[in-house]
Protein backbone atom coordinates (compact mmCIF):
# COMPACT_ATOMS: atom_id res chain seq x y z
CA UNK A 1 0.00 0.00 0.00
CA UNK A 2 1.33 3.40 -0.96
CA UNK A 3 1.51 5.86 1.94
CA UNK A 4 1.11 9.49 0.94
CA UNK A 5 2.67 12.38 2.77
CA UNK A 6 -0.13 13.70 5.05
CA UNK A 7 1.03 17.32 4.61
CA UNK A 8 0.72 16.94 0.84
CA UNK A 9 -2.66 15.25 1.20
CA UNK A 10 -3.87 18.09 3.42
CA UNK A 11 -2.54 20.75 1.04
CA UNK A 12 -4.11 19.14 -2.00
CA UNK A 13 -7.41 18.74 -0.12
CA UNK A 14 -7.40 22.43 0.81
CA UNK A 15 -6.43 23.45 -2.75
CA UNK A 16 -9.22 21.35 -4.26
CA UNK A 17 -11.75 22.77 -1.83
CA UNK A 18 -10.50 26.30 -2.52
CA UNK A 19 -10.85 25.80 -6.28
CA UNK A 20 -14.41 24.54 -5.95
CA UNK A 21 -15.25 27.41 -3.59
CA UNK A 22 -13.72 29.88 -6.04
CA UNK A 23 -15.81 28.43 -8.87
CA UNK A 24 -18.94 28.72 -6.71
CA UNK A 25 -18.07 32.28 -5.77
CA UNK A 26 -17.60 33.24 -9.40
CA UNK A 27 -20.93 31.63 -10.31
CA UNK A 28 -22.74 33.36 -7.46
CA UNK A 29 -21.32 36.68 -8.62
CA UNK A 30 -23.02 36.01 -11.95
CA UNK A 31 -19.72 35.84 -13.83
CA UNK A 32 -17.98 33.11 -15.74
CA UNK A 33 -14.57 31.77 -14.83
CA UNK A 34 -13.23 32.22 -18.38
CA UNK A 35 -13.79 35.97 -18.04
CA UNK A 36 -10.89 36.05 -15.60
CA UNK A 37 -7.19 35.95 -16.24
CA UNK A 38 -5.13 33.19 -14.66
CA UNK A 39 -3.58 35.66 -12.22
CA UNK A 40 -7.01 36.81 -11.07
CA UNK A 41 -8.18 33.22 -10.61
CA UNK A 42 -5.01 32.52 -8.65
CA UNK A 43 -5.76 35.43 -6.31
CA UNK A 44 -9.35 34.23 -5.78
CA UNK A 45 -8.23 30.66 -5.08
CA UNK A 46 -5.52 31.94 -2.73
CA UNK A 47 -8.07 33.98 -0.80
CA UNK A 48 -10.37 30.96 -0.47
CA UNK A 49 -7.42 28.83 0.61
CA UNK A 50 -6.58 31.34 3.35
CA UNK A 51 -10.22 31.33 4.47
CA UNK A 52 -10.29 27.53 4.66
CA UNK A 53 -7.02 27.41 6.59
CA UNK A 54 -8.15 30.02 9.09
CA UNK A 55 -11.49 28.27 9.62
CA UNK A 56 -9.68 24.95 10.19
CA UNK A 57 -7.39 26.67 12.69
CA UNK A 58 -10.39 28.21 14.44
CA UNK A 59 -12.12 24.83 14.63
CA UNK A 60 -8.95 23.28 16.07
CA UNK A 61 -8.85 25.95 18.76
CA UNK A 62 -12.51 25.29 19.55
CA UNK A 63 -11.77 21.58 19.85
CA UNK A 64 -8.93 22.30 22.29
CA UNK A 65 -11.21 24.59 24.30
CA UNK A 66 -13.90 21.92 24.30
CA UNK A 67 -11.40 19.34 25.53
CA UNK A 68 -10.31 21.69 28.32
CA UNK A 69 -13.95 22.32 29.13
CA UNK A 70 -14.57 18.60 29.44
CA UNK A 71 -11.63 18.37 31.83
CA UNK A 72 -13.14 21.12 33.95
CA UNK A 73 -16.53 19.50 33.75
CA UNK A 74 -15.63 16.04 34.92
CA UNK B 1 -33.93 51.81 18.85
CA UNK B 2 -31.19 51.08 16.31
CA UNK B 3 -29.22 49.33 18.99
CA UNK B 4 -32.10 46.94 19.64
CA UNK B 5 -32.74 46.44 15.95
CA UNK B 6 -29.09 45.51 15.37
CA UNK B 7 -29.24 43.19 18.37
CA UNK B 8 -32.35 41.41 17.07
CA UNK B 9 -30.89 41.09 13.56
CA UNK B 10 -27.66 39.69 14.94
CA UNK B 11 -29.42 37.21 17.20
CA UNK B 12 -31.72 36.05 14.40
CA UNK B 13 -28.74 35.67 12.04
CA UNK B 14 -26.83 33.61 14.59
CA UNK B 15 -29.95 31.58 15.38
CA UNK B 16 -30.68 30.82 11.72
CA UNK B 17 -27.10 29.85 11.00
CA UNK B 18 -26.25 27.91 14.16
CA UNK B 19 -29.72 26.73 15.21
CA UNK B 20 -28.76 23.07 15.17
CA UNK B 21 -25.54 23.65 17.12
CA UNK B 22 -27.24 25.90 19.67
CA UNK B 23 -29.80 23.19 20.40
CA UNK B 24 -27.46 20.21 20.11
CA UNK B 25 -24.60 21.50 22.27
CA UNK B 26 -26.55 21.93 25.55
CA UNK B 27 -28.19 18.56 24.87
CA UNK B 28 -24.75 16.98 24.46
CA UNK B 29 -23.55 18.56 27.71
CA UNK B 30 -26.71 17.37 29.47
CA UNK B 31 -26.06 13.88 28.12
CA UNK B 32 -22.46 13.98 29.43
CA UNK B 33 -23.73 15.14 32.80
CA UNK B 34 -26.27 12.30 32.91
CA UNK B 35 -23.66 9.69 31.95
CA UNK B 36 -21.38 11.06 34.64
CA UNK B 37 -24.20 11.02 37.20
CA UNK B 38 -25.04 7.39 36.45
CA UNK B 39 -21.35 6.49 36.62
CA UNK B 40 -21.00 8.16 40.02
CA UNK B 41 -24.06 6.32 41.27
CA UNK B 42 -22.60 3.01 40.13
CA UNK B 43 -19.31 3.80 41.89
CA UNK B 44 -21.16 4.75 45.08
CA UNK B 45 -23.22 1.55 44.95
CA UNK B 46 -20.11 -0.58 44.33
CA UNK B 47 -18.19 0.99 47.22
CA UNK B 48 -21.13 0.57 49.57
CA UNK B 49 -21.37 -3.13 48.67
CA UNK B 50 -17.58 -3.58 48.62
CA UNK B 51 -17.95 -5.11 45.18
CA UNK B 52 -15.40 -3.37 42.97
CA UNK B 53 -14.65 -6.25 40.59
CA UNK B 54 -16.64 -4.87 37.70
CA UNK B 55 -15.80 -1.19 38.31
CA UNK B 56 -13.46 -1.18 35.30
CA UNK B 57 -16.43 -2.06 33.08
CA UNK B 58 -18.28 0.94 34.44
CA UNK B 59 -15.44 3.24 33.38
CA UNK B 60 -15.28 1.56 30.00
CA UNK B 61 -19.02 1.96 29.45
CA UNK B 62 -18.90 5.56 30.63
CA UNK B 63 -16.32 6.43 27.97
CA UNK B 64 -18.13 4.36 25.35
CA UNK B 65 -21.33 6.31 26.00
CA UNK B 66 -19.44 9.61 25.92
CA UNK B 67 -17.85 8.66 22.57
CA UNK B 68 -21.26 7.59 21.29
CA UNK B 69 -22.65 11.01 22.25
CA UNK B 70 -19.81 12.74 20.43
CA UNK B 71 -20.38 10.53 17.36
CA UNK B 72 -24.11 11.34 17.31
CA UNK B 73 -23.29 15.04 17.70
CA UNK B 74 -20.84 14.85 14.80
CA UNK B 75 -23.43 12.99 12.69
CA UNK B 76 -26.05 15.66 13.40
CA UNK B 77 -23.55 18.28 12.26
CA UNK B 78 -22.62 16.32 9.17
CA UNK B 79 -26.34 16.05 8.36
CA UNK B 80 -26.74 19.81 8.70
CA UNK B 81 -23.72 20.38 6.51
CA UNK B 82 -24.97 17.99 3.83
CA UNK B 83 -28.38 19.68 3.91
CA UNK B 84 -26.77 23.10 3.53
CA UNK B 85 -24.58 21.89 0.70
CA UNK B 86 -27.61 20.36 -1.03
CA UNK B 87 -29.47 23.65 -0.80
CA UNK B 88 -26.47 25.51 -2.19
CA UNK B 89 -26.13 22.93 -4.95
CA UNK B 90 -29.80 23.30 -5.89
CA UNK B 91 -29.56 27.07 -6.03
CA UNK B 92 -26.40 26.77 -8.09
CA UNK B 93 -28.09 24.34 -10.49
CA UNK B 94 -30.94 26.80 -10.94
CA UNK B 95 -28.47 29.59 -11.62
CA UNK B 96 -26.60 27.40 -14.09
CA UNK B 97 -29.83 26.49 -15.87
CA UNK B 98 -30.76 30.15 -16.15
CA UNK B 99 -27.35 31.13 -17.48
CA UNK B 100 -27.42 28.23 -19.95
CA UNK B 101 -30.81 29.33 -21.19
CA UNK B 102 -29.52 32.87 -21.63
CA UNK B 103 -26.27 31.87 -23.29
CA UNK B 104 -25.18 28.63 -24.93
CA UNK B 105 -22.55 26.72 -23.01
CA UNK B 106 -19.14 28.02 -23.96
CA UNK B 107 -16.79 26.39 -21.47
CA UNK B 108 -13.38 26.51 -22.99
CA UNK B 109 -10.80 23.78 -22.49
CA UNK B 110 -8.46 26.65 -21.65
CA UNK B 111 -10.33 27.19 -18.38
CA UNK B 112 -9.73 23.65 -17.21
CA UNK B 113 -6.09 24.14 -18.04
CA UNK B 114 -5.96 27.31 -15.97
CA UNK B 115 -7.45 25.58 -12.92
CA UNK B 116 -5.12 22.64 -13.49
CA UNK B 117 -2.13 24.95 -13.48
CA UNK B 118 -3.42 26.57 -10.27
CA UNK B 119 -4.01 23.11 -8.80
CA UNK B 120 -0.42 22.06 -9.49
CA UNK B 121 1.29 25.21 -8.22
CA UNK B 122 3.29 24.77 -5.06
CA UNK B 123 2.09 28.02 -3.49
CA UNK B 124 -0.37 30.58 -4.77
CA UNK B 125 0.39 34.28 -4.97
CA UNK B 126 -1.74 36.86 -3.22
CA UNK B 127 -2.74 40.16 -4.79
CA UNK B 128 0.12 41.86 -2.93
CA UNK B 129 2.63 39.29 -4.26
CA UNK B 130 1.52 39.94 -7.83
CA UNK B 131 1.73 43.72 -7.39
CA UNK B 132 5.22 43.40 -5.90
CA UNK B 133 6.30 41.08 -8.73
CA UNK B 134 5.10 43.57 -11.32
CA UNK B 135 6.96 46.44 -9.65
CA UNK B 136 10.29 44.62 -9.71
Amino acid sequence: MKVRNPVKVYKSFVREKAISRAQTRILLAGRKADEFAEEELEVIVREEEDNINSSIRQKGLLAVLAALGFNLFF
Amino acid sequence: MWHNLIKITLVSCVWRRYKRTIIALPLLLLYFWLVNLVHHDIIAYATLNNDTDWLAWSFLFKWLFILLGVAVFALVHAGAKIEGERQLENSLKEKLKKSEQEQPNTVSPELDGMFDRIRNKKSLRSKADIVLEKRQ
